[in-house]
């Protein structure tokens, strides 16, 4: 059992119950299944009371303990209240690994796994489209200093990211090539538990990455930024030799050597931090940099911003078995946005970006809703 | 649990708000302390106080004891029997009406009390009640039954103090609200109207007498001013004359001891207080001056105040100590078997020294068992002190687990009968305490007997199990 690892920290529980709420800003509570399904064995002190009646042998793994584990959006707003600073994600990574190795992985995620398998990509597109976005093929598949790593969701669903990510980097003068042979990065299969998948998509990645020469690796995918920079060296067991940032991480940077300008574009804008980018990898500061550059923009901050950021819902494939979870959270989200008066809503995810798209959809709103990649690329 | 009762249930709460799922229900057993419990058959969320009514309606006719549950943030047991019904009342979370020239807010037992007092914050006011008592995400609810202590009540005093209205089921399903708003049309502006005090018959009763479902407190707008002060004391007696002179001279909004337990970081010395002084900028520097001439009147060394500072700003214990929670915390498996209670001031002299020769006496045993000693602190009331024994024990290990139980019960039987009478009770401390106070608890069972005459809410959390258990 994979989960025996943990003992100690599941022990550790105090069950204070601050994984629960963010008391400080009003009666918030942080986590999207717990506050969608209510019981207790959604939210993060359930599933350590869980994990260790696994462990005692006071509960047997089989399907409703899945469901719990595959409700989280692994947004890590648990983890970063945790009163003793438990390793939560990392316990739950082990008790899904121990749900895999029983046979009890929700069936529409080990779809989207055989897809990741057979096509390179979650949503079993063909691998012909995956470029079918680019405006040439003179980037592709070349030797650059900069790769552009586009991920799954920018190269089949939201291609406008793929498309602003690409003319950033080409306004700012950039010498870039993208993969020819990209695939999924692994990070989705991680999340699901199932390691050695992830690991053949994180070295097949690596080699990919290696043999395109890249030195630095951009990506407008917090997702497949927190595989680069955390998971991949941990699967692989290896320092990674070329360097991985956010597309709003390169620009910030860009911006620090004075090598970009912005148009003008007058607009008040609100921006919502991805769980992954943001607790995850602990990039605040960059995005809001970036945008704020531009001048007469104002960013107005929801009421929890920064590591009290509120998830979107979209994380963790989610939606693939509790939509109930990925829509609630949305609105939630959605409303608190929209609470700012901001004219646009911006975020840098392309997870967190669908999420608002379908909560304005649902909503009627006009407020605009963009990628960071977006918003840029309109003004670079 | 029979699908009888679990259909009833759910047509009552709705079938989202009821489980009998063994995933769920294992969730609902412990709080944060020592005590083992049943796992319940099933668990249900009222989301209105007509549902919490029906839920003990139905209780009563199929004999099915029900636990009320909040967040479970005590140390004191939650008593839940295997299969019966545990209430969790979380859903019952509105801040349902605000007054800020009367000052009073009614708020639903199920709101996180340091949640509606931030909200409380956006409109220049605090709760009256000065701290939830239980950790950060403890219930208004069940702040209220507990009678908890609260983290500043020196001037300020406890819980039930600020309360000024309930809305109560009582066992049988009658719901009653107490105080001047029991007149309907009535409002909630004092506690002491229309005879009895019946809101105190529910402070700190545990729940065995009803179920609390909303709760109107007391507001006080945000003091202009807060300082913060901090002293050594090389001898613990000395420390308590000084705290002595503080609660007299009315010197501090709040006053800590610490008088056993790791050292605050940095710091040497038997003993410490952590002044608090709240109010507008003269009076509060007036009244730390006093607390100086008092503390160093008594040896005591004014220290760095800034872990006062953190404690009060973050309501964090560990930082007592000079130290942030993480590093306090992390790490270790330990769970606290907390004995704690109030006594006079000039008698923490002798509880304490009765707990460190108590302590030296076990050295052994507390060795074997890996046994730590978190904290033993006290914070002083208007009138008196509330001294904290607080002992870990690793529950990795069922030796240690089991020692740290009797633990409790040897250092629980050394104090109570040494004068100490118990802030918390619950599950785990009621047996400890309740047989030794003879005709109130008599009383007690008279009113429980009464009231819910098929003993079927929250049965032997403070007298002994009966009826539907």
């Amino acid at each position: 059992m994979t989960l025996g690892k943990r003992k100690d920290h599941v022990y550790s529980c105090l069950r204070c119950g601050f994984c629960f709420d963010l008391p400080a800003e009003g009666n918030r509570r942080i986590c999207p299944p717990y506050i969608t399904h209510g019981f207790e064995s959604y939210g993060a002190r359930g599933k350590l009371v869980m994990a260790r009646a696994l462990l005692d042998g006071a509960l047997e793994l089989d399907a409703s303990v899945a469901e719990r584990l595959y409700a989280c959006t692994e947004c890590g707003a648990c983890e970063a209240q945790c009163f003793k600073y438990l390793p939560l994600g990392a316990i739950y990574r082990a008790m899904k690994m121990d749900v895999v190795e029983q046979g009890f992985l929700p069936t529409p995620l080990g779809g989207v796994a055989e897809a990741i398998g057979t096509y390179g990509n979650p949503y079993g597109k063909s691998v012909e489209a995956r470029h079918a976005w680019l405006p040439g093929n003179h980037r592709l598949g070349g030797k650059a200093k900069v790769l552009l790593f586009v991920g799954c969701t920018p190269s089949y669903l939201r291609r406008g990211i793929a498309r602003s990510a690409y003319r950033v980097l080409e306004a700012l003068g950039t010498d870039f090539s993208i993969l020819d042979e990209e695939g999924c990065c692994g990070h989705p299969l991680l999340s699901m538990g199932l390691v050695s998948g992830a690991r053949a998509a994180a070295q097949s990645t690596f080699e990919a990455v290696e043999r395109a020469g890249a030195e630095v690796v951009v990506t407008p995918c917090p997702g497949c930024l927190r595989t680069f920079r955390e998971e991949m060296p941990q699967l692989l067991n290896r320092v990674l030799p070329f360097e991985t940032v956010h597309l709003a991480e390169y620009l910030a940077s860009e911006l620090e050597h004075h090598r970009v300008r912005f148009r003008r574009k007058s607009s008040v804008v609100t921006y919502h931090d991805p769980c992954n980018l943001g607790r995850g990898l602990g990039v605040y500061d960059a995005p809001r940099r970036a945008v704020t550059a531009v001048p007469s923009v104002r960013l107005v901050e929801m009421s929890r911003a920064g590591e009290a950021s509120f998830c979107c819902g979209h994380g963790g494939f989610v939606r693939a078995v509790h939509l109930d979870v990925a829509k609630e959270s949305a609105a939630d989200r959605w409303a608190e946005a929209i609470d700012t008066k901001a004219e646009c809503v911006l975020s840098a995810c392309p997870a967190c970006n669908t999420a608002f798209l379908e909560a304005r959809a649902a909503t009627g709103s006009q407020v605009e809703v963009l990628d960071i990649a977006e918003f840029l690329a309109g003004v670079v | 649990m029979c699908n009888e009762l679990r259909g009833a249930l759910a047509e009552i709460v709705g079938d989202a708000h009821v489980s009998d799922a063994l995933v769920d229900r294992i969730c609902y057993t412990r709080d944060c302390g020592p005590d083992r419990a049943g796992i319940p058959g099933a668990v249900v969320r009222p989301g209105t106080t007509d549902e919490v009514a029906e839920v003990l309606r139905l209780a009563n006719r199929m004999h099915v004891p029900v636990f009320v549950r909040g967040r479970a943030t005590a140390f004191l047991g939650t008593g839940v029997q295997t299969d019966s019904i545990v209430m969790e009342t979380t859903r019952l979370d509105r801040v349902e009406e605000v007054d800020t020239r009367a000052n009073w807010v009614k708020v639903g037992a199920g709101a996180i009390w340091h949640s509606v007092d931030a909200d409380m914050h956006c409109l220049g006011r605090e709760l009256a009640v000065p701290g939830g008592g239980g950790l950060f995400s403890c219930t208004v609810g069940g702040s209220v039954a507990l009678n908890a202590i609260p983290h500043g009540m020196t001037e300020y005093g406890m819980t039930g103090d600020h309360v000024l209205s309930l809305d109560v089921v009582l066992p049988n399903g009658d719901v009653i609200r107490t105080g001047s708003a029991a007149n309907p049309g009535a409002e909630p502006v004092e506690r002491y109207a229309n005879g009895p005090d019946l809101t105190g018959l529910f402070m700190g009763s545990y729940g065995i007498l009803g179920v609390i479902t909303s709760v109107v407190y007391r507001l006080r707008r945000i003091p202009e001013a807060e300082a913060f002060a901090m002293y050594a004391f090389d001898d613990y007696c000395e420390a308590v004359d000084a705290a002595c002179g503080v609660q007299t001279q009315e010197a501090a909004t709040f006053l800590v001891g610490l008088f056993g337990g790791p050292r605050p970081t940095g710091m040497e010395g038997d003993a410490f207080l952590h002044v608090i002084a709240r109010g507008d900028s003269s009076s509060t520097a007036q009244r730390l001056a006093k607390a100086k001439a008092v503390c160093e009147s008594s040896g005591g060394r004014p220290v760095s105040p800034e872990c006062t500072r953190n404690y009060w700003q973050e309501h964090m214990y560990s930082w007592l100590r000079n130290t942030a929670p993480g590093p306090y915390y992390s790490d270790r498996p330990y769970f606290c078997p907390e004995v704690a209670g109030f006594v006079s001031t000039q008698g923490l002299k002798r509880a304490v020294r009765l707990f460190r020769e108590f302590v030296r006496e076990q050295e052994e045993e507390f060795e074997r068992f890996g046994i730590r000693i978190k904290g033993v602190d006290t914070y002083f009331s208007r009138n008196g002190a509330f001294l904290w024994i607080d002992t870990l024990y690793d529950e990795r290990r069922d030796d240690a687990w089991e020692f740290g139980l009797e633990l409790r019960a040897r250092i629980a039987g050394l104090m109570f009968s040494e004068g100490m009478s118990p802030g918390g009770i619950g599950a785990g401390v009621s047996p400890l305490i309740m047989p030794r106070l003879g005709a109130y608890t008599g009383l007690v069972r008279t009113l429980k007997t009464a009231l819910d005459p098929m003993n079927i809410l929250n049965p032997g959390i403070l007298v002994e199990q009966g009826g539907a258990s």
